[in-house]
């Protein structure tokens, strides 16, 4: 290298990239790793490979006859290093791209995965109910971007009165996970009826921090249910299994943390009105079975004193009658003796216009004539006269 | 007296007058005990036939309330 002499830029990128050729350690080599990035353009296919400290860019000319990775699959690539004279940027020019399995970055997520699944992070029984009807909803996610915005535009359609905070953390890169846990445990500690943590899609190396294991912890222990909407549909972080609820999308979330406030009302104020309407109606039902049950009651009751006094009162009217009848048949009894009696009355003679005859104060009977002489006195006592009369002649009775 | 007992006697009364053996004198006093044990039996009946009014009375007023109410 001639140190005096003032080069050209591409003077010293034609000289590296003959020192790339020359050095053999970069040509026709093995390099195993996780792609990422994976993207086709044409014919071309431009990646990244990467492990856990170092990424390299790579491309490849032809896929034919290749396998075609995904984003995070380990792979083993052959081709050489090279300068690029034109951009002075260092790839990977790939021959061959075949399959390796799980790649270290896997393993150790599978590794990750396997234990947390063995504490129970993700576990079903662990999950809390999502509210009903929740009306104030914290939202961890990039204040900046289409997330927030979605989820805003549904729950307000569902419920403008919904109370929406926003707790902005970075959703990607390093210090992501920090920020995001300590947003997490704030708003756990804030009594919102329910989290959302979101982000939208992105790649593999994107999604990383919600892969993170106190990410995955901090919302497996929040005490305020919590929707995770991380990725697109296909992407199923770590974060989504330890939440309450997951989601595909933010619209997703948004539905998931409101209620429809028009029609809740409108089913709250019916179930009211019917809850009114048939107590009424039962209170009424009731009042009328015990109306026909207490007259019902009250007419066999007075049916029964009714008949009880009927029957009282024609025992009496037979005891009165039998009473009485025993005393008119005495009365019978006497006037039957009576008139036996009255018709030997010896007085009956002078109402049929007889006379007595008394001598002194003695009665003449028929004894008596003898001792009675012409020129006696005798008194003939009448029904209405007396009269005093001397004998003349005493003589037996004449028979016609 | 009891009544049945005034009954006999006036039967026997009657028997007696009905004989035509007695003397007008006897007939008399008979028939002067007659109307005593008479009167005695009216007496009794009317009384008990008071009495058995009233309580009729009492009864029916009794019956015609509770029929009222």
């Amino acid at each position: 290298m001639q140190n005096k002499n003032v080069l050209t830029v591409s003077q010293v990128n034609n000289y590296v990239t003959a020192v790339f050729k020359a050095e053999e350690l970069l040509q026709n080599i093995a390099i195993s790793g996780e792609v990422a990035n994976f993207s086709v353009r044409g014919e071309y296919a431009y990646f990244s490979i990467k492990d856990e400290n170092s990424l390299l860019s790579c491309v490849c000319f032809s896929l034919k006859g290749n396998h075609i990775p995904r984003d995070g699959e380990s792979v083993l690539l052959t081709g050489s290093v090279t300068y690029y004279v034109k951009t002075g940027k260092i790839s990977f020019i790939v021959r061959k791209i075949s399959a390796l399995g799980q790649g270290a970055l896997f393993a150790r997520f599978t590794e990750l995965k396997e234990r947390l699944q063995k504490e129970g992070i993700f576990s079903e029984e662990h999950k809390k109910k999502i509210p009903l009807y929740p009306m104030n909803v914290g939202v961890i996610t990039s204040k900046t971007g289409a997330v927030i915005r979605d989820i805003k535009t549904t729950v307000r359609k569902n419920n403008p009165r919904t109370n929406i905070s926003v707790f902005d953390v970075r959703v990607q890169g390093e210090g992501a996970p920090k920020e995001i846990i300590e947003a997490i445990k704030l708003a756990d500690s804030m009594n919102f009826d329910v989290l959302i943590v979101a982000r939208g899609g992105g790649s593999f190396e994107d999604l990383l921090p919600f892969y993170d294991e106190g990410v995955t912890k901090a919302v497996y222990n929040t005490v305020t249910p919590i929707i995770s909407a991380v990725g697109h549909e296909v992407d199923v972080t770590f974060c989504d299994f330890a939440a309450d609820l997951r989601v595909a999308t933010p619209t997703a979330a948004g539905e998931a943390a409101s209620f429809n406030y028009a029609d809740t009302v409108r089913a709250v104020k019916k179930a009211l009105a019917f809850i009114g309407d048939s107590v009424f109606y039962q209170v009424e039902e009731y009042k009328e079975r015990l109306k026909n049950a207490l007259s019902i009651i009250h007419a066999r009751a007075s049916t029964f004193i009714t008949n009880q006094q009927w029957k009282i009162s024609s025992m009496i009217t037979e005891i009165s009658n039998s009473a009485f009848g025993r005393y008119e048949a005495s009365e019978r009894t006497l006037e039957r003796l009576t008139a036996r009696i009255s018709l030997e009355n010896p007085l009956n003679v002078l109402k049929k216009g007889a006379f007595f005859a008394f001598s002194g104060e003695k009665m003449i009977k028929e004894d008596d004539v003898e001792r009675l002489c012409a020129g006696d006195k005798l008194r003939l006592v009448g029904n209405k006269h007396e009269l005093d009369v001397v004998i003349e002649n005493k003589h037996g009775k004449v028979t016609k | 007296m009891k009544l049945e007992e005034g009954f006999g006697k006036l039967d026997s009364i009657a028997h007696k007058l009905e004989s035509g053996e007695l003397s007008l004198d006897e007939s008399i006093s008979l028939f002067d005990e007659s109307v005593k044990i008479t009167k005695e039996c009216l007496e009794i009946l009317e009384s008990g036939k008071g009495k058995l009014v009233v309580i009729k009375n009492e009864l029916d007023k009794l019956i015609e309330e509770d029929l009222d109410d």
